[in-house]
């Protein structure tokens, strides 16, 4: 295949069904693709399970969907292929362009343009008050039918796209957004793309495996090669890294390292936290992945130089059973200071007779400097995670 | 100004717009389906690389290799 590619017989590009494209482009600059790869983060092609190959013709005919390398010279390559009696589907010239769509729809907000428009906005122009816009437009698309699986599929990304734009500090956007996702899948079980993107953050035992712990190794390859890797504005957290399981590890191992709670807790105003899990609404017996935030105001930094952020779990109520009891960030910094927010993931398996909510009390360990007094110092902050536990209805 | 004027514009006629209209023109849930001598659909989405419209239409007259993946 790659000689055909080489002598220009043959031109390959790419689609990639991900959240975050910037992670593909590492993926690309490291496996060295020299292709145009497109990004379809909102699975506006209706895909529903990667990979697929397909030979195009040069009038654009589709001519085998797994073409074979073997036979693809002969059956396909050294082809002429005739001119079809109609011409394949074109976009419209303006497909890509936002204010295009926004005249679009003040001439006429069909359903049909108000969901290209908001589509437009989260490909096209990807802000924070662009992804606003896309949600209230697929809010009230979806009010006709709430059985969209595609629009609250794109409704999930757009929340979960505005969850990252705003720093991760609003947990209400990412419990939005696996919530869509749940809703979506719920209409189509066989829709691998959706599923996915639940599992990217969802708990081991649900992962086909791990998302992007291919991650690291690019990077160290690419600096071998003496190449700079190319910046994630969003680092792959705990869940999108951790290993698939086959059942609940616990590590009960470590030691608390404030048990006397002798460390000066932070004052609010500096730190902040928010939690979410996945899925939203457990039931009794199922394992959870809960996902920690923590933000740094904009007056003050971490300093992961010192010593990483550290998340301590006390003992879950109801006999429920957490996967580690400390977790640390493991994030590559590229400076011992920074404002980025922190996530921190780990798991909670939730008795099978559980008749409650699950608790459980907990705190991180973390170097802060803050620019009232340009100190460094070492500080605790406290909090209490709440799982809420879906149970079954009872017979009347 | 006039963008402000179209978004406005917009945003009202979406407002305005009943459940019932709405539903008449909402396009089907797309289905990835292509079938051998048929036309693959085109599509424009934004290059990874530099962030420009990546739009299979441009291939015309070149034989493509199309591939649907992830770096997962």
């Amino acid at each position: 295949m790659q000689s055909h590619l080489e002598s220009k017989k043959l031109v390959m590009i790419g689609v990639i069904q991900e959240q975050h494209g910037d992670r593909c482009r590492l993926f690309q600059q490291w496996k060295e693709l020299d292709f145009p790869i497109g990004q379809d983060p909102l699975n506006q092609n209706g895909i529903g399970a990667v990979p697929v190959l397909v030979a195009i013709d040069e009038h654009g005919i589709v001519r085998s969907r797994r073409p074979n390398p073997r036979t693809i010279e002969s059956e396909f390559l050294d082809k002429e292929f005739p001119q079809p009696d109609e011409p394949a589907d074109k976009l419209g010239a303006d497909f890509s362009n936002v204010k295009h769509w926004e005249s679009m729809v003040a001439k006429s907000a069909s359903p049909s343009h108000s969901l290209r428009l908001a589509d437009s906005y989260l490909l096209w122009d990807p802000t924070a008050s662009n992804a606003k816009k896309s949600i209230e437009i697929y809010q009230r698309l979806l009010k006709t039918d709430k059985q969209r699986g595609d629009i609250h599929f794109r409704l999930g990304v757009a929340h979960r796209m505005l969850y990252e734009l705003g720093g991760q500090t609003s947990a209400v956007q990412f419990s939005k957004a696996v919530s869509h996702w749940e809703s979506a899948l719920a209409t189509n079980r066989n829709q691998y793309i959706w599923w996915r993107r639940i599992q990217q953050y969802g708990p081991r035992l649900k992962k086909p495996y791990s998302f992007y712990d291919w991650v690291a190794q690019a990077r160290k390859e690419l600096l071998y090669r003496g190449e700079k890797p190319h910046p994630l504005p969003v680092e792959p957290n705990g869940a999108e890294l951790a290993q698939r399981a086959r059942s609940m590890v616990i590590d009960t191992a470590a030691k608390n390292p404030d048990p006397k709670n002798e460390i000066l807790l932070v004052e609010p105003r500096w730190v902040t936290s928010h939690i979410n899990m996945v899925p939203t609404r457990p039931k009794p017996g199922d394992v959870v992945a809960v996902h920690v935030g923590f933000t740094v105001s904009k007056l003050a930094k971490w300093n992961h130089g010192t010593e990483p952020l550290s998340l301590w779990l006390g003992n879950p109520s109801s006999g429920a059973r957490v996967s580690s009891k400390a977790i640390h960030d493991k994030t590559p910094y590229a400076q011992p200071d920074s404002q980025q927010s922190v996530s921190l993931s780990f798991e909670v398996q939730i008795p099978a007779d559980a008749t409650r909510a699950i608790e459980i009390d907990a705190f991180s360990i973390f170097n802060i400097c803050e620019s009232e007094n340009d100190q460094c110092i070492r500080r605790r902050h406290n909090l209490k995670i709440t799982i809420p536990v879906q149970l079954p209805m009872k017979d009347q | 100004m006039n963008r402000i004027l179209s978004l406005s514009m917009a945003i009202f006629a979406l407002t305005v717009m009943d459940g019932r209209a709405l539903s008449q023109d909402l396009p089907a849930a797309a289905r990835y389906r292509v079938e051998v001598g048929k036309a693959h659909p085109d599509f424009a989405l934004p290059r990874i690389d530099n962030g420009r419209p990546l739009r299979l239409s441009d291939y015309r007259g070149k034989k493509v290799l199309l591939v649907h993946f992830a770096s997962w």
